[in-house]
């Protein structure tokens, strides 16, 4: 056969990827050999391959062909995840211009929705890297809300409930008012923004006095329920055990002291402001304050917000500084360069939120993970990197877990009266029954009795058991694959994700 | 990545994986991050199209150590689709020799084998290393390194044989072995390219696929014949200037003769009158005369003027050159000698005339000297 005199890339590619798919030479089976496995990073299943992508890829291929020519068992297991917050807002968008309202959709309608859209438009990325070359095991592809995975996140979930390690908590998280839904903290990105710092006088209740408070958002005034000043602040020693006057809603508030007011730092007087800062919301639990959420879900004012009951939080902090300087309350505004977390997501600006949530204990598990590292058991290449997992695992917090989102496994809690700890944890309804019997010792009890909690894990519940589940290794502990496969070689990844 | 160590000790008290590679982040050539609203991002799969998913691979891998940035140019896939290219026609140039059953293998053939034999080897180990350190980059660069400049520019070049001639079978036949090698280390890299060479080179049924082939064994290898071919290359390469300063055409044959200083190895000398086309490679004691000369290492090389240029011509070309230098020197002086100039002209144009000045009076002596010798 005579060679073409001009290499034809394209044609030439087609033919021998055929090839070795038709021979198989992707797929891998336990045998006696060494195994040499990688688990892809799973992208998310409505994606489309990007340039990081095709890094990320091509060095796992060669890394995988490499071992295949070494004699090793070479397996690389493709797949996708669910990416609950993505793919809701896709699918909420596409229905909102077919005219259809999420609010008017069952569950079930819904995600029917969903996986209509997931399967008209999942895998692409897939078929993508085929064209890279990738040789992955395609007999082995699988998408983290297969059946056998989902079962695997609401196993691990059960377990560790059990464990006492997940527990129900009122926190405040991080909240995403476009998305509607509560973020993990590594979803957060701050941003270096432009703002303004607003001085504004308080009357100080029975008297002619004023005390000046600064703040960034003037709309939170309506929020405040406590000014709180240094007890070794001479400065203020007029205002102990007097109460300041709230502008706009007159609302009564005390003047408490803490020693956690910087005497240094702006004006030594602290609005408090417990519904939306969380060390506010500390100082509010340590001082038994009030708690007053002006916010609805979407970001908008509620009826805390008085007249501005059902505008937007940003267009209250630009009508209420013009109403606070008509009242001659507001004593100077300067510019201040301050960092602003948004959305990973949808780029909204994050509203800190009091809510209901479900969170996973970490430092305790945390720490053989870090070991792990120190230890060079688990080798960070290049290992530039040691040190911020080091730093980002000592202060690791506790892992908001679900989100207000229908994409994803539903959390396996369920409630059987009002009550905040009204619920039982299990892996079905049967046996969420038995259990709500016995703990409330009713056996009239039925399954209609029982609601399940309505919110969804996050994405990351799954994926963080990937290269587990992907072998079936917690459903079947024991079973030959994981047994074999199991711990993989490599994961290659971007920075980006060291965290997550 | 890292709550999947966290899971991996809960759900298996071990962890899920030993090595995590960190990649770079993929930035455009202003160092911003690639990203669908900014639109700076080209699509992978144009990309893939138009210099092939082989070339993109290569591309994609040039310039990205772990964890460091890659500043994506399209110019990198350019590089990638031209490096499968440089394959390919290596490819074509081997498969359209004609093969002699009965010929001798030639004493350059043998050592241009054995010499890439252990330059493979050599190279191999550094792949390893790089592999072993995860320094993936690196490990392209060296494969690509030894593809292009050792097995293209050098080993094709000393075993092609020569114009209508054909090539011994043996050569022919440890030529598609080393070929074989090198493909097995291109694989991870290009897995198209290599496994439609290697299914080229001879029918292989499923089981003998490049895929499922075996990764080359590290053998011992002899530094002394890589140290001695360095040596030749840069003698070659003096040959190769002093042909085209001069004009001599690479059809003519020209004499060589070699003042030994450095006492080199001699295993070269076959390959040296190959790609340097001499008739003769003499060894001497004494300087010659009137021969054109250079250097290796301290090394002295001569070639006989007689027969290898027309010195007529030269004594021409040569006196024109004078001629000219000459002139151009006057005309500098001139200007040096103008006071008005030099006291007003600013110090760094009165200092670029001086420069011109001594560059010419040293290129007026160096063709002083080359005219002497052809007279």
């Amino acid at each position: 056969m005579a060679l073409e005199a001009k290499y034809n890339a394209k044609q030439i590619e087609n033919k021998w990827y055929n090839y070795w798919m038709e021979n198989n030479y992707f797929h891998s089976e336990v045998d006696e050999r060494t195994p040499y496995t990688i688990v892809i990073p799973p992208p998310n299943v409505t994606g489309v391959l990007h340039m990081g992508h095709m890094l990320n890829n091509t060095l796992q291929d060669v890394l995988i062909r490499r071992a295949r020519l070494q004699g090793f068992n070479a397996c690389w297991v493709p797949g996708t995840d669910h990416a609950s917050i993505a793919t809701e807002a896709k699918v909420v968008a596409k229905l909102k211009a077919e005219g259809i309202d999420k609010a008017n959709l069952s569950r079930e309608e819904f995600l029917e929705h969903a996986w209509e859209w997931t399967h008209k438009h999942g895998g692409i990325i897939l078929e993508q890297l085929k064209k890279l070359g990738a040789s992955c095991d395609w007999e082995r592809t699988k998408f983290t809300m297969d059946p056998e995975m989902s079962a695997s996140v609401i196993k691990v979930f059960v377990d560790l409930y059990r464990k006492g390690n997940i527990y129900r908590g009122y926190r405040m998280v991080n909240w995403d008012p476009q998305a509607k839904t509560t973020l993990s903290d590594e979803e957060v990105i701050y941003e270096e923004k432009q703002g303004n710092l607003y001085y504004l006088n308080y009357k100080v209740e029975g008297s002619e006095d004023t005390l000046t408070i600064a703040t960034t958002r003037p709309e939170t005034i309506l929020g405040d329920t406590a000014i709180c000043i240094n007890p070794n602040d001479e400065r203020f020693a007029h205002l102990r055990g007097k109460k300041a006057i709230v502008p706009i809603c007159n609302r009564v508030i005390p003047i408490i002291e803490d020693e956690y007011v910087d005497v240094e730092f702006g004006t030594g007087c602290l609005k408090v402001t417990p519904a939306h800062d969380e060390n506010d919301k500390a100082l509010g639990d340590k001082h038994n304050l009030e708690i007053v959420d002006i916010l609805n879900d979407d970001g908008t004012l509620n009826s805390f917000g008085l007249h501005y009951e059902g505008k937007d939080r940003f267009v209250v902090r630009k009508e209420i500084v013009k109403e606070l300087e008509e009242m001659g309350v507001v004593s100077k505004i300067e510019t201040h360069m301050h960092k602003v977390g948004t959305s990973e997501r949808t780029g909204a600006v994050i509203e800190p939120k009091l809510s209901d949530q479900w969170f996973l204990k970490m430092k305790e598990l945390a720490q053989p993970a870090l070991d792990a590292v120190l230890e060079k058991d688990v080798n960070l290449v290049p290992e530039k990197f040691i040190n911020t997992y080091r730093h980002w695992m000592e202060n690791v917090r506790d892992w908001n877990i679900s989100r207000q989102l229908w994409w994803g496994q539903q959390i396996p809690a369920y409630f059987y009266g009002d009550g905040k700890e009204d619920f039982v944890v299990a892996e079905n309804i049967e046996e969420a029954l038995k259990l709500a019997q016995e703990k409330t010792n009713n056996n009239a009890l039925k399954t209609s009795d029982l609601t399940q909690d309505p919110d969804a894990l996050d994405t990351w519940f799954s994926s963080w058991l990937w290269p587990i589940s992907v072998f079936n290794g917690i459903l079947e502990p024991d079973n030959k694959e994981i047994n074999y496969y199991y711990p993989t070689n490599d994961l290659v990844t971007a920075p980006e994700i060291l965290f997550f | 990545m890292a709550r999947m160590i966290i899971a991996g000790y809960e759900y298996r008290n071990e962890k899920p994986f030993t090595n995590v590679y960190l990649t770079g982040i993929v930035r455009d050539k202003q160092r911003r991050k690639m990203s669908k609203s900014l639109g700076n991002s080209p699509d992978p799969i144009d990309l893939m199209e138009t210099y092939g998913a082989d070339g993109v691979r290569v591309g994609m891998l040039l310039s990205s150590p772990a964890g460091n940035d890659l500043m994506f140019d399209e110019d990198l896939c350019k590089q990638g689709s031209g490096f499968v290219n440089k394959i390919w026609n290596a490819y074509r140039l081997i498969d359209g020799w004609e093969v002699c059953p009965d010929k001798e293998q030639s004493q350059s053939d043998v050592i241009a084998l054995n010499w890439y034999k252990s330059k493979f080897q050599k190279t191999l180990a550094e792949i390893e290393d790089h592999y072993g350190k995860y320094r993936i980059s690196d490990a392209l660069m060296a494969t690509y390194k030894l593809v292009w400049d050792d097995f293209c520019s050098w080993f094709l070049e000393m075993v092609k044989p020569p114009y209508g001639e054909k090539i011994a079978k043996k050569t022919y036949e440890e030529v598609i072995s080393v070929l074989e090698d090198n493909l097995k280390i291109l694989h991870p890299f290009v897995p198209f390219i290599s496994e439609e060479i290697w299914q080229h080179i001879t029918k292989r049924d499923t089981s003998e696929a490049l895929i499922v082939s075996e990764w080359p064994k590290a053998q011992p290898f002899d530094e002394k014949i890589i140290k001695n071919f360095d040596f030749a290359s840069e003698v070659i390469s003096g040959i190769r200037t002093i042909r085209k300063e001069k004009n001599i055409s690479f059809k003519d044959t020209i004499e060589l003769s070699v003042l030994n200083n450095d006492n080199a190895s001699k295993d070269f000398d076959a390959v040296i009158s190959k790609l340097g086309n001499i008739s003769e490679l003499n060894y001497i004691t004494e300087k010659l005369d009137g021969a054109l000369t250079f250097r290796a290492k301290s090394n002295e090389y001569f070639i006989p003027i007689a027969g290898a240029i027309n010195v007529e011509e030269e004594i021409a070309k040569l006196t024109e050159e004078l001629k000219y230098t000459e002139g151009f020197l006057k005309s500098v002086q001139g200007k040096l000698k103008n006071e008005r100039f030099v006291n007003g002209a600013p110090e760094k144009v009165v200092a670029l005339e001086k420069q011109k000045e001594a560059d010419a009076l040293a290129k007026i002596e160096t063709l002083k000297a080359s005219l002497a010798g052809l007279k």
